[in-house]
């Protein structure tokens, strides 16, 4: 990839392209969203310390993935990468009920960053497939999201390990792109 | 009139003489040994310095005035010129400035011969040493730029955590951290040689100077609309900062003042690239534009572009000499142009299958190395026709940087397979795999001494290697 990329990545994406991004806490469930997305192996997923950055293919488009880490320690750089954003994944744990308030924290306040006005937004609802996991209502309701009038968004139940909802949030994503 | 000291210069080997003329004021005049054999007699170098003198003084040939650039802010002709003509130079000055080097080294000729025997004995020295992993510095997300400083003794480190951390070579420790700027630290610079300030380019749309020693912000420089991603100093006085950003164009800032001098807009695109001649009068900026730029500082205005590339540039370099540019692109070829005629490229390198990231001279400037999405690095031989020296094969992944060690026998290679790899420079053969990188190096230096390699990767770490 190199710094070359990563310069060119900077660039408003062409037409048949989107730059997405995928934040969240940490251990929600980003990067094995992206494998999921890339068809990788989801084995071996370690916490992302920086960024992972993939390109997948969906519906006629070019979608440039940026998976980046949720530690709470690098959470303030999370704004190093908002310049022309065009959707915005924010993937929840619905099994850490503990953390709600935190993870809702971070989502309205990235939310009012100048750069994400007018950017959908996609909550994914994850890790579906453990028992006592809130369903997409019930954390819809618990995070609040209707207080986003303005904003064009869904929510959408799904597990990364099995891949269910992942392809149903995606659709979403290329339907509701600001182009 | 005489000569007070003499200054070695082993990369690419050269003498500055310190001279005092008759009122006592002291003179630095630079003499290049670019093409200095190890077993060239002596006698024949010093014969080769006078003639060239001599036949300077005949053709004043020179494509810059030897004086030491002034920055006029004031605009002038905008009307882009096709060919670098030479400024007016006073030709009665040099004349008397030839003669007077003539004198020198007429009077002078066996601290001259002592000179010119231990830049030889330097060239013998072997220079093809292994590597061994020493220290590991830990930044807190992904590293971007790094570079040394002259003596090696520190190296600078920018990173996606914003702050540029100055690091000691010797033990790891950081010495400063500049803390300032308000996104990714991208670019990062000494003045050259002195060293004791740095310039930081940032995605936050600024440049920052700051004092080396106690890493205190001296300037903020503003003006670029977009993320800045090169900022270098003026050669000849570290007074001037050249940037490249993102916005499309290239600009230039006063560090007194940190007001902008000049915006220098031609290009189409992105600026990725920005920088000086040796001399300081000229800057070369690369674009997404697929052209690169050339600049006369003084005046502010376009001297030329270089069309001749179908898609983005990855980079641009002078070699020493400053009377050629290398151009890298996309578009998967590399192309040389000489600077006295710059319509069209002087060769085009086609050797890669694609696009090809990475472009630089050694420091004499007689071999260029490309290296490319294709996994390989070359080098040429640029000195005549254009010649493949050798095809360096075996990374994995793309290779996105390459360098020349100081004595040009090593090539090393940065890689998206998590390496960086030293390959001996005339037989394309490995020398070592640096390997211990949890991802992709991004970047990679040697000191100016040939001793020391930093690598800088995207798993959070530069690692320095003795």
């Amino acid at each position: 990839m190199g710094l070359l990329s990563l310069l060119r990545k900077l660039r408003p994406s062409p037409d048949k392209e989107a730059r997405i991004l995928l934040l969240g806490l940490d251990n929600a469930g980003k990067t094995t969203i992206l494998k999921q997305l890339a068809s990788e192996d989801i084995a071996t997923v370690t916490p992302t310390a920086g960024f992972n950055i993939k390109s997948v293919a969906a519906d006629g488009f070019k979608l440039n993935v940026w998976d980046i880490g949720g530690q709470w320690k690098i959470r303030p750089y999370w704004k190093n990468y908002f310049a022309n954003t065009d959707v915005l994944i924010y993937v929840i744990d619905c099994t850490d009920r503990e953390r709600l308030s935190e993870t809702n924290r971070e989502l309205f306040e990235l939310l009012m960053d100048n750069r994400l006005k007018q950017v959908p937004l996609l909550v994914f609802a994850n890790k579906q497939d453990l028992p006592n996991a809130m369903t997409a209502s019930e954390l819809a309701e618990a995070a609040q999201l209707v207080r986003l009038e303005e904003r064009t968004w869904q929510i959408v139940g799904c597990s990364a390990v099995d891949g269910t909802g992942i392809k149903e949030g995606m659709d979403w994503v290329c339907k509701n792109m600001k182009k | 009139m005489s000569l007070t000291k003499i200054y070695l210069r082993y990369y690419p080997p050269g003498l500055a003489l310190n001279c005092r003329n008759a009122d006592g004021k002291e003179t630095l005049h630079h003499i290049d040994l670019l093409n200095l054999k190890a077993n060239t007699r002596v006698e024949s170098v010093i014969k080769t310095i006078t003639n060239d003198l001599q036949n300077s003084q005949a053709g004043s040939e020179s494509i810059y005035s030897p004086a030491a650039p002034a920055f006029a802010a004031g605009v002038g002709d905008k009307q882009p010129k096709q060919i670098l003509s030479s400024p007016p130079a006073d030709e009665k000055n040099t004349t008397t400035e030839t003669h007077f080097l003539q004198q020198i080294i007429e009077n002078y000729t066996d601290p001259l011969r002592q000179a010119i025997a231990k830049l030889q004995r330097k060239l013998l020295e072997p220079t093809q040493k292994k590597f061994y992993s020493q220290r590991r510095v830990a930044h807190l997300l992904p590293l971007t730029n790094i570079c040394f400083d002259r003596s090696g003794t520190r190296c600078l480190t920018g990173s996606y955590d914003r702050i540029c951390r100055i690091i000691n070579t010797h033990d790891a420790v950081e010495e400063q951290l500049l803390k300032g700027h308000d996104n990714v630290v991208f670019s990062v610079a000494f003045n050259q040689p002195k060293c004791d300030k740095v310039v930081t380019g940032s995605f936050d749309g600024t440049a920052r100077v700051w004092q080396a020693s106690n890493g205190q912000s001296l300037c903020t420089l503003y003006g670029h609309t977009a993320e800045l991603v090169m900022a270098e100093f003026d050669p000849i006085q570290s007074s001037v900062i050249a940037t490249a950003s993102m916005d499309g164009s290239a600009r230039l800032f006063d560090i007194e003042t940190a007001f902008e001098l000049q915006q220098l807009r031609q290009h189409g695109a992105e600026v990725i690239v920005s920088r000086f001649s040796r001399c300081g009068n000229m800057l070369v900026t690369a674009s997404f534009d697929s052209t690169a730029a050339i600049w006369d500082i003084r005046s502010g205005c376009l001297s030329a572009q270089l069309r001749g590339h179908t898609a983005e540039l990855s980079n641009c370099v002078w070699n020493f000499s400053c009377d050629r540019i290398a151009t890298a692109s996309l578009d998967s070829t590399a192309q040389l142009w000489d600077v006295r005629r710059l319509n069209v490229p002087l060769h085009k390198i086609t050797g890669h299958r694609e696009e090809v990231l990475d472009v630089c001279f050694d420091s004499t400037g007689s071999r260029l190395a490309t290296c490319s999405s294709d996994c390989t690095a070359r080098v040429w031989d640029v000195r005549g026709d254009l010649v493949q020296l050798s095809v360096m094969e075996g990374h994995k992944d793309e290779v996105s940087k390459v360098c020349f060690s100081p004595p040009g026998s090593l090539l090393m290679t940065a890689s998206a397979d998590n390496t960086a790899r030293l390959w001996f420079t005339e037989s394309g053969q490995c020398s070592q795999v640096l390997s211990g990188h949890d991802s992709e190096v991004f970047s990679c230096a040697f000191s100016y001494a040939g001793d020391i390699i930093v690598t800088a990767s995207k798993d959070n770490t530069c690692r320095l290697w003795r």
